[in-house]
């Protein structure tokens, strides 16, 4: 009787085990060929270099370092790449986040209008990012020196066209369309806040922005956080549009780090040569940002607000 | 609960919806078997989807298909067809990759160097029907191509293997209605100056002056002589750049227009401004590398910004010369002025990157038409526009009715001097070229196909007969690269702006001025992405990390024509280490 | 009390702020929309670029419905996808792939929550640290990746992309699914029910609604995407692909910018459509 019981009992355990296994083995599988394998491979590319003639792979030490050093550290272009993607990122992550917040608690007090600013706000999510640029960039090339001409009868180039703004306006539309995106995060997070805290505060008298700044901003600081956290990523990922803009075919001048990458990569989807280099590059950015995600973790936990 | 039913009805007839979808996407977006008919000959030709067009390969087609009609290729077949296709890919090294697999028989390919396909065993050797009588009695196709052209074809081993297609003289098109109009044109004698001072030398104008009402005789344009299609143009820079100052300042047209979207379309314009200024002998050393006699103008350095000009022989030694002919110092010269005016040369859109070929076009072709414009006097564009433009047009002939009709488009010839003006028996005849290296070649595939070898081999032969050529140009008003006259009732058919493309196409070839951007040099074979004479590389300033496409980048960059000029050639250290291998 | 509040000072200056910023985006694609039914006379030459169309010229959408195709080059054989395949191309990658990148979290959320095995909190872990990290240099080993594994230019190679488990979505069905009850599943399993009738009849259709509303989420995202297609699938051209050719062209009679602009409302319409109804659908719900 107590071995068969247990036996029983064992046994359905054994078929929760079965099917457990059943239902995680595919995700798991995917999981380690398609995000474990790949950066491992990351490393294993990084070193190695292709040989066109025998078709094989060997290892390359140091090269492919070496050559992202001479190709782009010393022609100068790394720099510029630098300091666009980090013109981009404090742009439209750091000051991006400022005004969001701001948005966000305005809609999350139900304060006039709001349910309407929601749902445009939801705008850039459904339509494609390659629309709106496409949009945006023919309505500051033709509908916008138009205008000019019409109030100052000023002839002036496409904002894009110029060369002396085409990068302003890259950035302002990252900025511009970027804000939707964040502004909903944080809604939802300023929802998930107690309303007896808000309540009580109400009661005590405080103001709407000191409420948001003593309440609401420090309740919603882990979502804040995490916002900056992948952001920091960003820094080495974000084309800033720049392949919907102009394709292939983006002056060297507005290179993003992330631009690059796709965009060498695209070119060279079908010629292995460029792989081992543009996985070094990759590979040195994770190097780069997973301490500086870290770090950025720990400082915005000591230093950041909490509630008190 | 049954709601959830519902919703799990809906997910369920999802899934079976999007089953379907994929079921019918994995068989591909199948053709039906274009050569399904077993009772008659195949032929299957595709030109490249450009601005060239298909009309040549309609008229082809159409002709083809008539003249075989009752004819048999093949036991148990009657007649032939013509399948069809206009093709994006059909340009440059990329077809390396496909033409193996492609099935098409005639290949009407755009910057094509045969070698890259040659080399790779693609093409048809075509020698037996290219040195065969034609006919129609009008001589072999080898004996239509220029001495340049059989050297080129051949120069890689020995056999044809493509065949020259399109010609365009690219550069400048301009409203000749308009120079009508607005009395544009400069006079034989006593013109109107409305200027003393030229904006081009900044010092006294020394060129002639316009037509007025009581005035009308032209002069006799760059060629110096009467009565030929560019009376009445200017002769000189100078001149050119006193016509800008006269339509801008007193007859309110706006000299040019360009697609800011395809900016090194500006190139086409340096290229008729180099081939005119060096003309066709020393032009031709950019693609030999060997001038013989002949001393090549070339700048050796400068003299504060006044170029050094040297007459050299250019040999297989010194080729990196043939990269700083003078002609491209004065093209780039001529250029600059331009851009230094930008604001009040150009239609104010022209530099937007978003202004397409087609919406320059049509402004262009809109502008003299349309009241509250002012008229644009040239465009700058390649000399297919025309076939592009045919729905613009045509849009314009419904809008402003009759006038709008057949306008009077016609091809400027660039000046090649500086400044004066040229008097009669004094000029230089129109130097034209080609930039979309367009060739026709046959697929290898064909081989040992006896069938499609005669069938294809007809076709081949039937195009360049005498009429055919005279159809093709007729229709599509750019004329094809080998010798030729056409008949007076095609050259009556054509518009106006494709009889001006015929007339200066058709001097050049008189007048010994048609220059075969090619050679059988061996170093050019070899290195033909660099010495194209297309409207990147050769034209292009390139410096350490800077690189402008064109003129106007440089220009906004600050460079002066010099410093730009500088950037387009090769040293001599670099030719050495580049070049210094090949055989001549 | 009843008196309506008045808005303070930083409440009317957000909503001025949020107004013009609201403007600025309903005005852009309003713009899009005038823009796409211009014929050519009237927006270049005419320079109408703010009013009513002249005349609404559908042949516009016309031209680039019937005209618009990408060539590919698949084993060695031509095709011209048109706009009609580019669609179906699209349903297939998007429609399938939103299936599958909703599931696969709900498959390993599902099992942490049912069942307890000492493996969950390493998977749970996992997650978060998978999702700190930050993911940068792996494009181009994927592409490796999907090479090796003869899955590149295939929609199966990005199906297998799709299919992943990791990331906010385990979270929220973790969420859900932990705070569920499981004395249903208790009196199933007595009733006789085995464990894939459990989850599909019981605990599924209690994270439908959450399910469906990710589905559309990454429905929308793959509708929108073209790099993705364009990196790893480069013949099997969706939509947005075509679109974003079409917008990157230099010659033929589509290069002019009311098309190219009809060309992405294209794009737009069907996915507005989609979402408008599906918000519909939730709000008779609730």
């Amino acid at each position: 009787m107590h071995a068969k019981g247990l036996s029983a009992k064992t046994k359905r355990k054994m078929k929760k085990l079965a099917f457990y296994i059943a239902l995680i083995s595919l995700p798991i599988l995917q999981f380690l060929i398609f995000y474990v394998y790949v950066n491992i491979n990351s490393f294993v590319l990084a070193f190695q270099e292709y040989d066109v003639f025998t078709n094989t792979a060997k290892f390359a030490g140091w090269n492919n370092f070496i050559k992202i050093y001479k190709d782009l550290v010393e022609t100068g272009k790394f720099a510029v790449m630098l300091k666009n993607s980090l013109i981009v990122w404090v742009w439209t992550t750091l000051l991006g986040i400022v005004g969001a917040i701001f948005f966000s608690y305005y809609i999350y007090k139900k304060s006039p209008f709001s349910n309407l600013f929601r749902t445009i706000l939801y705008m850039p999510h459904i339509v494609s990012s390659v629309v709106l640029i496409v949009m945006f960039k023919y309505f500051v090339e033709w509908a916008v020196p138009s205008l000019v001409e019409t109030l100052t009868g000023k002839l002036i180039e496409g904002l894009y066209s110029n060369p002396d703004t085409q990068f302003v306006t890259v950035v302002f539309y990252c900025l511009w369309m970027g804000f939707g995106t964040q502004v909903l995060m944080y809604v939802s997070a300023m929802g998930g806040i107690d309303a007896s805290i808000s309540e009580a505060a109400k009661i005590d008298g405080i103001t709407y922005l000191k409420e948001f700044w003593y309440i609401t901003v420090p309740l919603v600081f882990p979502t804040l956080t995490t916002f900056i956290l992948t952001g920091i990523g960003s820094i080495f990922t974000n084309q800033a549009g720049l392949y919907s803009f102009g394709g292939k075919n983006v002056p060297g001048s507005m290179h993003t780090f992330g631009y690059y990458m796709y965009v060498e990569l695209q070119k060279n989807s079908a010629n292995q040569t460029a792989w081992p280099m543009l996985s070094a590059l990759g590979l040195l950015f994770t190097f780069v940002a997973t301490p500086l995600t870290f770090l950025a973790r720990w400082l915005l936990g000591k230093y950041g607000p909490s509630v008190e | 609960m049954k709601n959830v039913k519902n919703k799990a009805k809906k997910v369920m007839a999802l899934s079976l919806a999007l089953m379907t979808v994929g079921a019918t996407a994995a068989c591909g977006p199948q053709g039906e078997d274009i050569k399904g008919d077993k009772t008659v000959s195949y032929v299957y030709v595709v030109t490249r989807d450009s601005g060239l067009g298909t009309v040549w390969m309609d008229e082809m087609a159409k002709k083809f298909e008539e003249r075989y009609a009752e004819e048999s290729f093949a036991e148990g077949k009657k007649g032939v067809k013509v399948i069809k296709e206009a093709l994006r890919s059909l340009t440059g090294a990329g077809l390396v990759g496909t033409l193996a697999q492609d099935d098409y028989d005639v290949c009407m390919g755009e910057a094509v160097h045969y070698v890259d396909y040659a080399t790779n065993n693609l093409l048809y050797d075509i020698s037996d029907w290219v040195t065969e009588e034609l006919s129609d009695g009008s001589g072999t196709i080898e004996s239509k191509l220029s001495k340049e052209h059989q050297e080129y074809l051949k120069g890689y081993n020995g056999s044809y293997q493509a065949l020259p297609w399109f010609t365009t003289s690219n550069g400048l098109t301009y409203d000749a209605g308009l120079f009508d109009d607005k009395a544009l044109w400069f006079a034989d004698a006593n013109g109107y100056k409305p200027f003393t001072t030229s904006t081009y030398t900044n010092k006294a104008y020394t060129g002639r002056g316009f037509v007025t009402a009581a005035n009308t005789k032209k002069s006799c344009g760059p060629d110096g002589k009467y009565d030929t299609f560019d009376d009445g143009l200017p002769s000189s820079y100078e001149e050119f750049f006193y016509l800008c100052e006269y339509m801008t300042e007193n007859k309110g047209v706006v000299p040019f227009i360009y697609t800011g979207a395809s900016e090194h379309y500006l190139n086409y314009l340096f290229q008729a401004l180099t081939l005119n200024w060096s003309g066709k002998e020393d032009s031709t050393t950019m693609f030999t590398f060997n001038s013989g006699e002949n001393e090549v103008d070339v700048i050796t350095g400068f003299d504060g910004d006044e170029p050094i000009i040297e007459g050299k022989k250019i040999t297989k030694e010194n080729g990196y010369l043939s990269t700083q002919i003078a002609g491209k110092y004065y093209a780039t010269k001529f250029m600059k002025e331009m851009f230094d005016n930008l604001g009040k040369y150009f239609y104010s859109r022209s530099t937007t990157g978003t202004f397409s070929n087609l919406e320059a076009q049509t402004i262009f072709i809109n502008s003299a038409l349309e009241p509250t414009y002012d008229p644009i006097g040239m465009l700058i564009e390649g000399a297919y526009w025309y076939q592009e433009a045919a729905d613009a047009l045509k849009a314009s002939e419904d809008k402003y009715g009759p006038d709008a009709k057949n306008r009077k488009f016609a091809y400027m010839v660039m000046p090649s001097q500086e400044t004066g003006t040229v008097n009669e028996n004094e000029g230089k005849s129109v130097v034209v070229g080609d930039g979309q290296a367009s060739h026709l070649f046959i697929n290898n595939n064909i081989k040992g196909d006896e069938e499609a070898e005669s069938v294809v081999k007809a076709f081949l032969q039937m195009c360049f007969e005498d009429a055919s050529l005279g159809t093709v140009v007729s229709k599509t008003g750019m004329p094809i690269a080998v010798n030729y006259d056409i008949s007076k009732d095609d050259y009556e058919e054509m518009s106006n702006y494709s009889q001006s493309l015929w007339d200066v196409y058709s001097t050049a070839l008189k007048n010994n001025s048609y220059c075969t951007v090619y050679s059988g040099s061996k170093l050019f074979l070899a290195n033909f992405p660099t010495f194209k004479f297309d409207t990147t590389g050769w034209c292009s300033y390139k410096k350490g990390a800077d690189s402008y496409e064109t003129v106007r980048q440089g220009v906004n960059a600050g460079l002066s024509a010099k410093d730009y000029f500088l950037g387009t050639g090769i040293s001599q250290d670099d030719w050495n280490r580049n070049y210094g291998k090949y055989e001549n | 009390m009843n008196k309506k509040k008045r808005m303070n000072i930083t409440e009317i200056i957000l909503l001025t702020i949020l107004t013009i910023y609201t403007i600025s985006i309903v005005y852009l694609v309003f713009w899009g929309l005038l823009t796409s039914f211009k014929t050519q006379d009237d927006f270049l030459i005419q320079q109408n670029m703010f009013g009513l169309p002249e005349k609404w010229a559908w042949e516009n959408y016309e031209a680039v419905f019937n005209r618009l195709y990408v060539q590919v080059v698949r084993d060695g054989v031509r095709y011209k996808i048109t706009v009609g395949w580019q669609i179906l191309y699209t349903l297939l990658y998007a429609g399938v792939g939103s299936l599958l990148a909703a599931f696969a979290p709900f498959l390993v959320a599902y099992a942490c929550a049912r069942f307890h095995f000492r493996f969950n909190a390493f998977l749970e872990t996992l997650v978060y640290i998978v999702m700190i990290i930050p993911e940068i240099g792996t494009t181009t080993p994927m592409l490796a990746l999907l090479y090796d594994l003869n899955l590149y230019d295939s929609i199966l190679g990005a199906f297998c992309m799709k299919f992943s488990f990791v990331g906010i979505y385990f979270l929220i069905y973790r969420g859900i699914l932990g705070g569920v009850s499981q004395s249903f599943s208790e009196a199933a399993t007595i009733d006789g029910a085995n464990e894939l009738e459990i989850m599909v009849r019981i605990n599924f259709p209690l994270v439908l609604n959450v399910f469906s509303t990710v589905v559309l989420i990454r429905f929308i995202g793959f509708w929108n995407d073209y790099q993705t297609p364009l990196l790893y699938m480069p013949t099997y051209p969706t939509l947005a692909y075509g679109i974003f050719n079409l917008t990157q062209m230099t010659t033929g009679d589509l290069n002019i910018t009311p098309r190219k602009i009809a060309g992405c409302m294209i794009l737009v319409v069907p996915i507005t459509i989609l979402f408008i109804m599906f918000k519909d659908c939730q709000h008779r719900r609730n």
